[in-house]
């Protein structure tokens, strides 16, 4: 049983205009590392708001762990969300919060209110001990109790990661993380997510532009445009064996 | 020319100002505690409330579009409007006032909050989703803080309106300053009223003072929880009586107008919208060079220390008080009530056009500058462009605000629809209060929706301010 089944997808933002996602399928198992290219508005934003329940499913399936994402609706919908950990391009962390509070947010899905309200209030020594372990995975452990708008931009990436860490996810879904960074840190937060995926035992899912980053890290690449998959499975590619033949 | 003239003689009447010692005790004994109590605790009552229900609209718990336009509905009855009804349901004191000013502010206050979370950035919010967080969750751990000093700010400058509102609600007999502003002006003692007024203006500025730390020192609003919850607690509403105001209530059912009150509606209508309108339009007129000569970034420094000075004095005497000292000096109807609200919102425009001049982004106008040109072309070229959309959003905002103030005006005999309901309540004709106590609520309701989907096409979000 695959982790992420996704069979026959189709999303659509309305009636009239062309579906934003075309009969999308797509398996990846656990523990698997794939990425996904193509070009800006080839709808993998879409394909992984999709997998989380952001979006609703016009026709197929998408399963995780052998559950039904379509229909999915409160506390279900949160359960199945708490297995699936997000990091974007996008500045998705709370910038007023401290770092901290940022990266435990991520244990909000398992955390009883009344914890989490107090966690935001009068933090743990045990709770702080393990921020700082995920940040110290992450590189950036020292960053602890900064106001995350303070943090620089690679640093961010980061704090979002570990705080994807802290969720314990069973896959992560990284929606072109490396966008807004230079090649240096790109190649840095690429690798420390594989490397992470590989310790954890997460899958991973990563959207991309660049291919020559594709076919370094990934056990898989998958191609995506006009919201259909392109080519499935290339695991191996000219690109990569011309250079391996060169070096 | 001969009016005018009759107007300085009135004004004359104003001077010196009454400041022995025996009235300041008596001011401050009772109308100025009493003044501040009633802001403070329907301040803190409904912060709270406002600050919950928000909250609950927010994170979209169930029925909080049910909520969210209740706020719409209770914010549309003014507040005086809503004093003088709860004056004939609870009686006449600070109880009422207090009433009407913790209802009325909870759902306006409520409403703004409840667009700030609702415009929040939504990625963050997401992404907290994402992890699988409750609805309450994500509200605490994205809406509360990333929207906290907008909050801050939001509440502080509500605590000001709060102390002028308290003055209004006053005039129609809910105790405090304005209580003692209109028995000055009743028994033409115009002295005393000018001494009425200047201590408005210094506890205005005081609190504005105050509130500028508190944006500094968030803390220190903790600090006014006591201090509210004293009054509120005073003040509050005998429960005995709860039994007597439910059927006051019954006893005012079903609204009724006669065929000739009906045919008057149109009129009342029509002079209540040019009272919003002309008022919003003559201050507009004054704000913007007033705006610019206090700006600091543009006007030397001794034209905006005085221009700045005439704006506090301008915006600390409420638009209803305008309206009384202009009504006392026989400038009746319409024609009073818009310069009234003209007068006061140029105070309030004023201030705003100049702070959003100064909020100007600095670099274009820098580059600007270094082609050598004069200070007006940076203005004319620069500075106002860059200021304009701030601006124009703070004037759309402000005409809701002048729409209430118009239909209230009435009260004091400046024209509008405030009159007609006024007068129906002090000859005890409950029906037809009512009646046009419904038509106030949808003029206001009408005003607020179109203004909304002017904003909603042009993008606007109170965050936004």
């Amino acid at each position: 049983m695959p982790l992420l089944n996704i069979t026959n997808l189709v999303v659509i933002r309305s009636r009239k205009s062309s579906p934003v996602l075309n009969d999308v399928s797509l398996r990846v198992e656990r523990g698997e590392k794939v990425a996904i290219l193509g070009p800006s508005g080839a709808g993998k934003t879409t394909l992984f708001r999709a997998i989380n329940g952001f979006v609703p499913i016009h026709s197929g399936q998408i399963t995780v762990d052998d559950i039904s994402v379509k229909g999915l609706r409160g506390r279900r919908l949160r359960q199945l969300r708490r297995h699936i950990a997000v990091v974007s391009q996008r500045h998705d962390l709370v910038e007023r919060l401290r770092v901290y509070q940022n990266v435990m947010a991520g244990a909000l899905g398992r955390w009883s209110t009344v914890r989490a309200l107090r966690f935001l209030l009068r933090p743990l020594a045990t709770e702080l001990q393990e921020a700082e372990e995920a940040l110290r995975r992450v590189g950036i452990a020292h960053k602890l109790r900064e106001r995350t708008s303070d943090v620089s931009g690679g640093e961010h990436q980061r704090v979002a990661i570990a705080r994807a860490l802290v969720q314990q996810p069973a896959l992560l879904l990284a929606d072109e993380p490396i966008a807004s960074l230079d090649p240096d840190l790109s190649h840095q937060i690429l690798s420390l997510l594989c490397r992470l995926a590989e310790e954890a035992g997460f899958a991973l899912l990563c959207s991309l532009h660049q291919q020559e980053y594709a076919y370094e890290f990934f056990d898989r690449v998958i191609r995506i445009e006009h919201g259909q998959i392109q080519r499935k499975d290339l695991r191996r590619s000219p690109i990569v064996d011309e250079r391996v033949g060169a070096d | 020319m001969r009016g005018l003239e009759g107007f300085f003689g009135f004004l004359k009447q104003f001077f010196p100002p009454d400041v022995s010692w025996g009235y300041l005790k008596a001011l401050l004994k009772e109308p100025i505690p009493q003044t501040l109590e009633m802001a403070a605790g329907a301040m803190l009552f409904s912060a709270t409330v406002a600050l919950l229900v928000a909250l609950y609209i927010g994170a979209r718990l169930p029925g909080w579009r049910f909520l969210y336009g209740l706020l719409a509905t209770l914010r549309s009855i003014p507040d005086l409007t809503m004093a003088i009804l709860f004056v004939v349901v609870v009686g006449i004191g600070p109880p009422s006032g207090m009433l009407a000013l913790a209802t009325f502010y909870s759902a306006a206050m409520g409403k703004v909050f409840a667009d700030l979370f609702m415009s929040a950035d939504p990625e963050p919010i997401e992404a907290l989703h994402a992890t699988g967080a409750g609805r309450l969750m994500v509200a605490f751990y994205g809406l509360l803080p990333s929207r906290q000093k907008d909050l801050l700010t939001y509440g502080s400058y509500e605590f000001e309106s709060k102390v002028r509102a308290c003055v209004i609600v006053g005039t129609v007999g809910a105790g405090g300053l304005g209580t003692e502003l209109i028995g000055t002006i009743n028994a033409l003692d115009f002295r005393r009223t000018l001494t009425v007024i200047i201590v408005l203006v210094v506890l205005v500025v005081l609190i504005d003072r105050m509130a500028w730390l508190a944006r500094r020192h968030p803390l220190i609003l903790l600090a006014l929880a006591p201090l509210g919850a004293i009054p509120a607690w005073e003040n509050r509403p005998d429960m005995f009586a709860f039994s007597h105001a439910v059927g006051v209530v019954r006893a005012m059912l079903p609204p009724t107008l006669s065929p000739d009150e009906f045919r008057d509606v149109p009129r009342l209508v029509g002079e209540t919208l040019l009272i919003a309108f002309g008022g919003t339009g003559l201050a507009v007129a004054l704000a913007v060079p007033l705006g610019v000569a206090a700006a600091r970034n543009l006007a030397p420094p001794i034209l905006y220390t005085l221009v700045r000075r005439l704006l506090e004095i301008m915006r600390a005497i409420p638009d209803l008080v305008w309206g009384l000292l202009l009504v006392t000096a026989a400038i009746l109807g319409p024609k009073a009530g818009l310069l009234a609200i003209g007068l006061h919102s140029t105070g309030v425009f004023g201030k705003l056009y100049s702070e959003s001049i100064e909020n100007v982004e600095p670099e274009p106008v820098l580059a600007l500058a270094a082609t050598g040109a004069p200070r007006i072309s940076l203005a004319g070229f620069g500075l106002l462009p860059l200021a304009f959309p701030p601006m124009a959003v703070l004037t759309l905002f402000r005409v809701e605000w002048n729409m209430r103030a118009a239909t209230i005006m009435g009260v004091i005999g400046a024209g509008g629809i405030g009159q007609a309901l006024y007068n129906a309540q002090q000859m005890f004709f409950y029906h037809k209060m009512v009646a046009y106590l419904i038509i106030t609520w949808g003029l206001v309701m009408l005003m607020d929706l179109a203004n909304a989907g002017l904003r909603k096409r042009w993008k606007i979000t109170e965050g936004g301010v």
